[in-house]
């Protein structure tokens, strides 16, 4: 996987074969025409998550889709192009073995 | 005195009458009960009032010090605990519907060494939903309802600490304890008008209270004076064997010389008119006991980002339980109804990414602070918020343009924010520091100081009970 688009957009197909079926009962109305796109990553993580509640309605899983696009897009956005991070930096908590 | 300015007193000045036996921590201790009943539910400020605890507690006081046993400055004094800390007598609830019946059986540390100290337990203060770790966009976003400022019940008291600046600034109780992992103890101590202490990461044990993000969660002091917000926090400090982030560190504070504030690049931009007065006066203040140095920038960096990116993957491990079982749809705000399957599908290396970003920006900002003693700022770019709107459509020509809350939390950095004068429709504004690690006692120093010279700390909203 030479990126972290590919690998989600990857994700996206073998996550959406294994997604819960959508809920039957929809109770909210469809999202406003003009909304972003979202990814197709963040569309499968999103229905995955009617395994824990088989109620979601099309409207929630459209937003929790939105939502989950705007992290995964935020954790690109950290460090773009790796510019920041080089291979070394540590993260600020290291792990420590204990005696 | 009387009981309405016995209320307002600040815990200093209650534990001294109580030391000099001119007050009875029973008698104030029944003033603050019978407030906590009055006005608690109309600012939407508790969630457990303890009267027999609370009594039980405060006769033990008055015991010991007609002995001769006094505990120091908060023997005998009321105060409350937001519903996220475990305590004995009382459910814990976080806020949350989902938590409501949730019992425990021991104290948290924090209470144990308040407890310790000689100070009574009154009430459970009331909070915003898992302190606010699914993303609400409401004030209404507590199963006890919206959290109200005493200085005007249709605008918010600020969160997650909403029941501890409510309850403060209305006086229901001494003192309370707040927590923050972002903004919960700055956000409404600045809404309420009171002093508000967030302790710099590891110097409050956790013990007992809930988990939201374990790099970053604090607890800490919201009191009516600078002079509590550090006697507070030196009652509670210290390492904690149930607590492996916590540590014991000397107070310090700046001796002989003036301390040195840096006044952050961009401080007023897009805030409220009345926000930048009001900071411009409070530094006209502070150049009588401090050296200002203008413009100071701040290390580039995208603070926000990086605080969310950790705090999804955090926010999701803390409460993976709830998310799985589904029952986050109980959740009062609709936002949050969702929002933690939002933080549930975010990615590992994303947030292994936010950590070593953290790292880095960790060390540019204490080498960007190191010539200072602190960072000055306004608290926040508006007063607050109205209750009937959602926080995104409340004042979308003021959002400021700096974090001052990511940066001083993704670093753990002490701050404080005390009252400086009021803005729009009367409700008020604050004056944040932000210190160096370890460095509180050099922010109640020049905190106190500011105090010495203005009085917005002294000022009472004007209580109303519901209708």
């Amino acid at each position: 996987m030479s990126t972290r688009r590919a690998f989600l957009a990857a994700a996206a197909s073998t996550a959406l074969a294994g997604a819960a079926p959508p809920s039957p009962g929809p109770t909210q109305s469809p999202p406003p025409p003009k909304a972003p796109k979202v990814s197709a990553a963040a569309r499968a993580l999103a229905e995955s998550m009617r395994t824990f509640d088989r109620a979601l309605s099309s409207g929630d899983v459209e937003t929790i889709a939105r939502n989950i696009d705007g992290n995964l897009k935020l954790g690109a956005a950290i460090d773009p192009k790796g510019r920041a991070l080089r291979n070394w930096d540590e993260p600020a908590t290291v792990f420590e073995a204990t005696e | 005195m009387n009981s309405e300015d016995l209320a307002f007193s600040d815990a200093t000045a209650i534990g001294k009458a109580i030391a000099r036996k001119s007050l009875s921590s029973v008698e104030v201790t029944k003033l603050y009960l019978d407030r906590l009943e009055r006005f608690g539910k109309t600012y939407g400020a508790v969630v457990t009032i303890m009267h027999e605890r609370a009594l039980r507690e405060a006769r033990a006081a008055d015991k010991e010090i007609a002995a001769g046993r006094t505990r120091g400055p908060l023997h005998g004094v009321p105060y409350g605990v937001k519903d996220l800390l475990a305590a004995v007598g009382a459910p814990t609830t976080w806020g949350a519907a989902p938590y409501r019946d949730q019992v425990f059986d021991y104290d948290a540390t924090v209470v144990k060494r308040l407890q310790a100290a000689g100070a009574v337990l009154c009430a459970k203060l009331a909070m915003v939903e898992l302190a606010g770790g699914f993303g609400y966009n409401e004030a209404d976003a507590s199963f006890t309802g919206p959290g109200r400022t005493p200085w005007n019940r249709n605008y918010w008291s600020g969160g997650s600490s909403s029941g501890p600046g409510a309850a403060t600034s209305a006086g229901l109780v001494g003192f309370s304890i707040g927590s923050e992992t972002n903004g919960s103890i700055m956000v409404p101590s600045a809404y309420c008008g009171v002093s508000g202490l967030r302790p710099t990461y590891g110097r409050v044990s956790r013990h007992g209270a809930m988990a939201l993000m374990w790099t970053s969660d604090k607890l800490g002091p919201i009191c009516r004076s600078a002079r509590d917000t550090d006697t507070v926090l030196r009652a509670i400090a210290g390492a904690d064997a149930n607590d492996a982030t916590s540590r014991d560190k000397p107070f310090g504070g700046v001796r002989g010389r003036r301390p040195k504030l840096a006044i952050v690049k961009g401080a007023t931009a897009k805030s409220q008119p009345e926000v930048v007065r009001n900071f411009e006066a409070s530094l006209h203040v502070l150049s009588e006991s401090c050296d200002l140095v203008p413009d100071v920038p701040l290390p580039k960096g995208d603070y926000t980002d990086v605080f969310t990116a950790v705090f999804n993957g955090e926010c999701a491990s803390a409460f993976r339980d709830l998310i799985e079982s589904g029952r986050s749809r109980e959740l009062q705000s609709p936002s949050d109804k969702l929002g933690g399957y939002a933080v549930y599908g975010s990615l590992a290396v994303d947030y292994v990414d936010g950590m070593r970003l953290r790292a880095l920006l960790n060390r540019a900002v204490v080498r960007a602070m190191e010539p200072y003693d602190a960072i000055v700022h306004p608290t926040l770019s508006t007063v607050a918020l109205p209750i009937d709107l959602p926080f995104d459509k409340a004042y979308p020509k003021y959002p400021g343009v700096l974090d001052m809350g990511s940066v001083g939390n993704l670093t753990g950095l002490p701050s404080i924010s005390v009252p400086n004068g009021l803005g729009e429709n009367h409700l008020p504004t604050g004056l944040a520091l932000l210190g160096k690690a370890w460095g509180e006692a050099t922010l109640t120093q020049i905190a106190k100081a500011y105090q010495a010279r203005t009085s917005f700390h002294l000022r009472r909203p004007a209580l109303v009970t519901a209708p």
